[in-house]
């Protein structure tokens, strides 16, 4: 177990070099990407920009840049470059909101995968196998923004049934109103997911329905629910587990921009939406690395919750 | 924990309707495909004393595993029809409703597969896997099923039963998972153990030890069992009556001793013959059957063996009855009994099948 | 020893340890052995007693990390890969699984004349060997144009002879070649081995669980138990008079296809193989034995060669008499260093094996 956990952190410091890295050279080598010129407003003079090169340190070497930078993700006083706000400060603000979201989500891409691929596995080829397939595929196919404008768009703004947009904290509205805010865009955000597990656990529960050691659970004479739940499908979720902790952690770490943005969930997604838009650096790196993180530690959550689902797995 | 059954004698004689444990009559298994049915298992009747060991003998394709599954309800595959009836102690397993099966699987019939790696749950610990099979027959509490699981465990050679109990499959070596499902099958003290294939898996030390094992229990408990192997010497060691089977059908059926002393069906003449010997003088070369086991898609009208058959001949087109010539021994072959004696001793001096390499990789029939 | 004398493939003291969590797998342990040109030599023992780990080291499919491998004297353990390619086809491997060692998407006279092409035969002549391999094990020119998959198990097999047959190999290495197949298929398949030996003289390695088998195919046997060589000899020897206790309990184990000989006397031997990670001290096999006694889980018992040819590494051999033990001599195929220097007892029949006292002279 220690050793596992020196071999994540391990990979997490890899990881989160070669992410920064990236992000660092992406954002030097775009064209007209001088953050001095931008920041120094309409008409400036060279002085001005001078000034702001040497304030902000754009004229040391470009590894000094990156090193301070890191620094200062690591010591929340990173500044973001359109604004002038403090990055570290942005993200806390916009965390809880993504939190929600990524709670919500996940909840529901696991519920609706498994139940949907249950429907598929235990009929296969049946009617109700044939609409869930359909769901899956218009699932994985429609694109978020256009369900997402779309809902909120005619359900909300139109037909007023779900909120069109926002986020209500819980200490502001109660839990109602914080989920009932969050519903609409966190089964957005499912669909696709829905659609995907859904096909997976279809997969591997009618193998596991074939599997020999259900063959022997039916003949000890169990019920048909106790074939199903406890032989076949703990060992067919094993791998849909793998998928949904990398979604989960995508979600958290900034990945549902495009819903965020259009529920006007003003997230961490959203913030990092507006700052590849200006082109600002520091916003950028800072939520790319907490991404990084998320997805790392995720997957070995998602690990340790497998060694415990398998026991023929060792960490 | 034993089902109390007196243990009947299982010498082959006396035979008294009312010792039959289980009565298949007419029983068919066909599976439906794209290119027609598949009939994996035909008209098989059969009779099984309390406290027998049957062997359902025959090679890949010939139905045996079909027909072991078919009597708990577990044929799979799409579209299956099952014809006949497979009667248990007065019940007709085929058309007895899900419910009433449920409660005769693991408790009065139970089953031991072949693979016990893959045929025990790998992410459930053994002690549960037996323990939810005695909950679901008896009304135990969770530390009475433990009692019984250790007990069952102990039963069948496991040491330090009480400590393994908490391990899993992939813990235990091949032969030991092997008798943990021996012990999860025996757990409820069924009346009947099917064991399809239990040792083929096995090293032949550890086969031996899961064989006196199985025979063990039954004299302890005067169960029946049925065992279902492609393994003439296991045949041999184990049971009381043979059956074999081709193609789907029985082509011949026997006390065990008669079976090997007497074999009538060119097709057993065969099978006995190409196990090389372990003793004595070694063959120059083996006596072998032409061509291979027929897939049940591609089986030639008549008798089904007649492909391979050396004594083919006209009658041959036209399927033979499955006929008790002599008391208790059934064949299916159109030769007679005096033609049979007399060709078995024919030819190469054992079973009448000539070598005959060159033919023996070219005449298949296997669909192209 | 001359050239000439020299045999078609040894083996000498090859070892194939892997490192494993939880210490070092001796999959093969000091292993000495040889074929002779034209001779079948059948190697037997349970799964994971490093059997199938030997054959494959002796084509250096698997590098040993020990010991070494000459093909009629010339040492093959060093030489780079491009030359061991060159007489590769010398030694031709027959596996298993029939269908998972024929690529599916070729067909079977592509599958075959590879093994020509490894050879080096010009393509004008390569058609007619394709259909003589074939032909030679009973294929046939109708059997060119189809894939793996549309054949049988047997026929597969079948193919993968030819395919070894073409290359025109000196020596087939078999692994479990029949254990796969249908009863009534595998006789078709020994029959095949055995003919291949006589008419064409092809020496075979044939490693098989299947005692039976072994017995019809081998001139002479080599028993492994964990990794290492516990009895070897002329097939007749070790089958009537199996000297190591080991073999005599895996004879013993063997169904006999004659109930009448059902209730004989057999001489099982309790629990299974040990893990390989780790074995038991002295002689691997001393936990399981009824003969063993305290120099068992000592010293590990060095083969001796008696005057019948068979080789026996036990303390306590079956079946050996005084008179025996003094034409017996120690064998030099276990490392001295590994083995003891304690000399095999004199078998009393009671089974006990009590010491002789009696000293041989050392040959």
């Amino acid at each position: 177990m220690i050793g596992f956990i020196i071999r994540r952190l391990g990979s997490m410091v890899l990881v989160l070099f070669a992410v920064s890295v990236l992000i660092f050279v992406i954002f030097n080598v775009i064209p007209s990407n001088d953050p001095a010129v931008r920041m120094a407003g309409k008409n400036p003079t060279p002085t001005q920009i001078e000034a702001i090169r040497r304030d902000w340190g754009f004229d040391k070497p470009v590894t000094t840049q990156y090193v301070r930078m890191i620094e200062k993700t690591f010591n929340g006083e990173l500044i973001s470059y359109s604004n002038r706000q403090n990055v570290t400060e942005r993200i806390k603000e916009g965390l809880p909101r993504t939190l929600s979201l990524t709670f919500f989500s996940s909840l529901f891409m696991l519920l609706g995968g498994i139940l949907l691929g249950m429907l598929g596995a235990l009929k296969p080829n049946s009617k109700s196998d044939r609409a869930v397939n359909a769901f899956a595929v218009t699932g994985i196919s429609l694109p978020v923004f256009w369900t997402g404008s779309l809902a909120s768009y005619y359900l909300g703004s139109k037909a007023g049934v779900i909120p069109a947009g926002g986020y209500v904290e819980i200490s502001e509205g109660g839990v109602l109103q914080w989920f009932w805010h969050l519903l609409a865009p966190s089964i957005v955000i499912s669909l696709l997911f829905i659609g995907i597990y859904s096909r997976v656990v279809r997969g591997d529960l009618l193998d596991a329905l074939r599997a020999d050691y259900v063959r022997t659970a039916e003949a000890k004479g169990l019920s048909r629910r106790r074939v199903v739940v406890r032989h076949a499908l703990r060992n067919a979720l094993i791998p849909m587990i793998t998928l949904w902790g990398l979604d989960v952690a995508i979600t958290l770490g900034g990945g549902a921009v495009l819903t965020e943005t259009v529920f006007d969930l003003d997230g961490v997604g959203a913030y990092l939406a507006e700052s590849v838009q200006t082109l600002d650096v520091p916003p950028v790196l800072a939520i790319t690395m907490f991404g990084a993180i998320a997805v790392v530690v995720m997957n070995a959550l998602v690990d340790i919750l497998y060694a415990y689902l398998d026991p023929r797995i060792r960490l | 924990m034993t089902a109390p059954i007196a243990l009947s004698t299982s010498d082959g004689h006396g035979a008294d309707p009312g010792d039959d444990l289980l009565v298949l009559s007419g029983l068919g298994v066909a599976f439906g495909s794209s290119r027609g049915p598949i009939h994996a298992v035909r008209d098989v009747s059969l009779r099984m004393r309390r406290g027998e060991v049957l062997a359902v003998v025959g090679e890949s394709g010939s139905g045996k595993s079909v027909t072991a599954l078919t009597l708990l309800g577990l044929t799979r595959g799409p579209f299956s029809t099952i014809t006949g009836s497979a009667t248990f102690d007065g019940i007709d397993l085929i058309a007895a409703p899900d419910k009433q099966l449920r409660a005769i699987r693991g408790k009065r019939i139970a089953m031991v597969f072949q693979d016990p790696m893959s045929s025990l749950n790998p992410v459930i610990r053994i002690g549960e896997q037996i323990a939810e099979q005695l909950r679901a027959h008896e009304s135990l509490s969770k530390a009475q099923a433990r009692a019984r699981t250790i007990e069952a465990l102990g039963e069948v050679g496991i040491p330090r039963a009480a400590e393994r109990i908490d391990s899993f499959p992939h813990e235990f070596s091949g032969g030991m998972r092997q008798r943990v499902m021996i012990a999860m099958a025996l757990s409820c003290g069924p009346e009947l153990l099917i064991a399809d294939e239990p040792t083929t898996a096995l090293d032949v030390t550890v086969q031996a030890q899961i064989l006196d094992l199985i025979l063990r229990l039954r004299d302890e408990r005067g169960m029946s069992v049925m065992l279902v192997t492609h393994d003439l010497g296991v045949v041999a060691e184990t049971a009381d009556q043979v059956a074999v089977m081709y193609g789907g059908r029985i082509v011949e059926q026997a006390p065990c001793e008669e079976l090997f002393a007497d074999p009538r069906h060119p097709y057993a003449w065969g099978l006995l013959g190409s196990i090389p010997p372990l003793t004595g003088d070694r063959p120059e070369y083996l006596p072998t059957i032409a061509g291979t086991p027929p897939s049940p898609l591609a089986l030639p009208a008549g008798c089904p063996f007649r492909a391979r058959c050396p004594h083919e001949f006209d009658a041959c087109g036209e399927l033979p009855l499955l006929e008790e010539r002599t008391p208790r021994h059934l064949d299916r072959c159109h030769l007679s009994l005096d033609e049979q004696r007399r060709r078995r001793s024919g030819a190469d001096g054992r079973i009448g099948l000539l070598h005959d390499d060159a033919a023996a990789g070219a005449a298949t029939q296997e669909p192209a | 020893m001359s050239t000439n004398a020299e045999p078609l493939l040894r083996i000498e003291h090859v070892e194939q340890a892997f490192s494993v969590k939880g210490g070092t797998l001796r999959a093969v342990d000091d292993v000495t052995l040889h074929v002779e040109r034209g001779e079948t030599l059948g190697l037997v023992g349970e799964s994971g007693c490093g059997k199938s780990t030997l054959a494959r080291t002796a084509l250096r499919l698997i590098e040993p990390t020990g010991g070494s491998i000459s093909l009629e004297g010339r040492d093959i353990t060093k030489i780079p890969q491009r030359e061991l390619r060159a007489i590769r086809h010398r030694m031709q491997m027959v596996f298993q699984d029939p269908f998972g060692s024929l690529n599916p998407r070729r067909r079977i006279g592509r599958i075959v004349a590879d093994a020509l092409e490894l050879r080096g035969v010009e393509k004008g002549k390569r058609d007619a060997e394709v259909l003589a391999a074939l032909e030679r094990v009973g294929l046939g020119a109708d059997h060119l144009s189809r894939f793996p998959h549309e054949l049988s198990g047997g026929q597969r097999q079948r193919v993968g002879v030819a395919r070894a047959l073409a290359a025109s190999p000196d020596l087939l290495i078999a692994d479990e070649p029949v254990s796969a197949l249908d009863v009534s298929v595998q006789a078709q398949l020994v029959n095949l081995l055995v003919d291949l030996q006589r008419d064409l003289g092809l020496a075979q390695l044939f490693v098989a669980h299947d005692l039976s088998v072994v017995r019809q195919v081998a001139n002479r046997i080599a028993v492994m138990y964990l990794g290492r060589i516990v009895e070897s000899g002329p097939t007749d020897v070790v089958f009537a008079r199996a000297r190591h206790p080991y073999t005599r309990a895996l004879l013993a184990a063997v169904p006999i296809a004659d109930p009448s000989r059902r209730g004989r006397s057999r001489e099982a031997i309790v629990g299974e193989l040990p893990s390989p990670i780790d074995p038991p001290a002295g002689c691997h096999f001393h936990p399981r034995c009824p003969r063993a006694t305290e120099i068992c889980k000592a010293e590990q018992p060095s083969l001796w060669r008696y005057a019948d040819g068979g080789l026996a590494a036990c303390h306590h051999p079956h079946g050996v008499s005084a008179t025996d033990l003094l034409a017996a001599s120690r064998a030099d195929e276990v490392s001295p260093a590994k083995a003891g220097t304690s000399i095999p007892q004199v078998d009393h029949g009671d089974g006990s094996g009590a010491p002789s006292g009696e000293v041989p002279a050392e040959a």
